[in-house]
C-alpha cells in the first residue's frame, strides 16, 4: 500500500465501492471473501492456514458445482 | 457480471499492494498463500457465473462445457498446489518444480482455450467475451507464479 498516495487510495476505494454497489450480492460476497483474505493478522502461520483452508474450500465448491452441472446436462 | 469481472480485475491488479497486516510486514510466503486463495475463489465465482448463464439459456451446453472443463482443471490443479503448501514452506520448496508446472498448466491450458476462438462468444450480461473472463484466471495464475518465485528468492 505504501506505493499508493492518499489520492490513489481514495480513487481505488471509490472504484471498488462503485463496482461492488453495481454487482449485487454475488459480487459483495466475493469482495468480502477477498477482503477478509487481504487483511492479515499478526500470526503468519494462522494467516497461511486460513488462506489454504479458504482456497481448498473454493476448489471443493467449484468441482462440486461443475460435476452437478455435468450430471444435470448429461455430460 | 461486467461489474463482477471489473471488480475482479481491480482486485487482481492491486492485490500485490493491498494485502496488509495489522502488525509487521506481509511475508512472501503469506503473499503466495493469500493470492492462491484468491485464485481459487475467483475461479469458483466465474464457474458459478458460467453455469448460471448456461442455465438461463444464454449459451448452450456445448459452449459452456469447454469453459467449465478448464475451470475444473484449474480447481484440481489449484487443490494439488494447496495440498503441497499445506505441508509448509520447506516441503513446498522441495516440490517447487511440481508447483510451477501446475501453475504453468493453468496458464497454458487457459491461453490455448482462449486462442481456440471458441470463447469469442459475447456474454450479454458482461458485454465482453468469455475469453476475457478467463483471461483473469490466467493472469492471476501468473501473479501467483511470480509471487512464488519471489518467495523462493529467484
Amino acid at each position: 500500500m505504501a506505493s499508493l498516495g492518499i489520492q490513489g487510495v481514495a480513487l481505488l476505494i471509490e472504484e471498488i465501492l462503485g463496482a461492488i454497489s453495481a454487482v449485487g450480492p454475488a459480487g459483495i460476497d466475493l469482495y468480502l471473501k477477498l477482503e477478509s483474505l487481504f487483511n492479515l493478522g499478526s500470526d503468519e502461520q494462522a494467516n497461511v492456514a486460513a488462506a489454504i483452508k479458504a482456497g481448498l474450500a473454493a476448489d471443493t465448491d467449484t468441482i462440486a458445482a461443475i460435476e452437478a452441472w455435468k450430471q444435470q446436462v448429461g455430460l | 457480471m461486467k461489474r463482477s469481472i471489473a471488480l475482479m480485475f481491480i482486485l487482481m491488479s492491486v492485490t500485490v499492494a493491498c494485502i496488509h497486516k495489522h502488525s509487521g510486514t506481509v511475508s512472501p510466503w503469506e503473499r503466495v498463500n493469500v493470492n492462491m486463495a484468491a485464485l481459487g475463489q475467483i475461479n469458483e465465482d466465474i464457474a458459478k457465473g458460467v453455469i448460471g448463464v448456461q442455465q438461463a439459456g444464454t449459451i448452450s451446453v456445448q459452449q459452456a462445457a469447454p469453459i467449465l472443463n478448464y475451470q475444473e482443471l484449474v480447481a484440481k490443479d489449484h487443490a494439488a498446489i494447496e495440498n503441497i503448501l499445506l505441508a509448509g514452506s520447506t516441503q513446498a520448496a522441495s516440490q517447487s518444480t511440481q508447483i510451477q508446472a501446475l501453475l504453468n498448466e493453468i496458464q497454458k491450458q487457459g491461453t490455448a482455450l482462449i486462442q481456440s476462438g471458441g470463447l469469442g462468444i459475447k456474454n450479454p450480461k458482461s458485454q465482453q467475451t468469455f475469453a476475457q473472463d478467463l483471461q483473469g484466471i490466467v493472469s492471476l495464475a501468473s501473479i501467483v507464479l511470480t509471487d512464488y518465485q519471489l518467495a523462493e528468492g529467484k
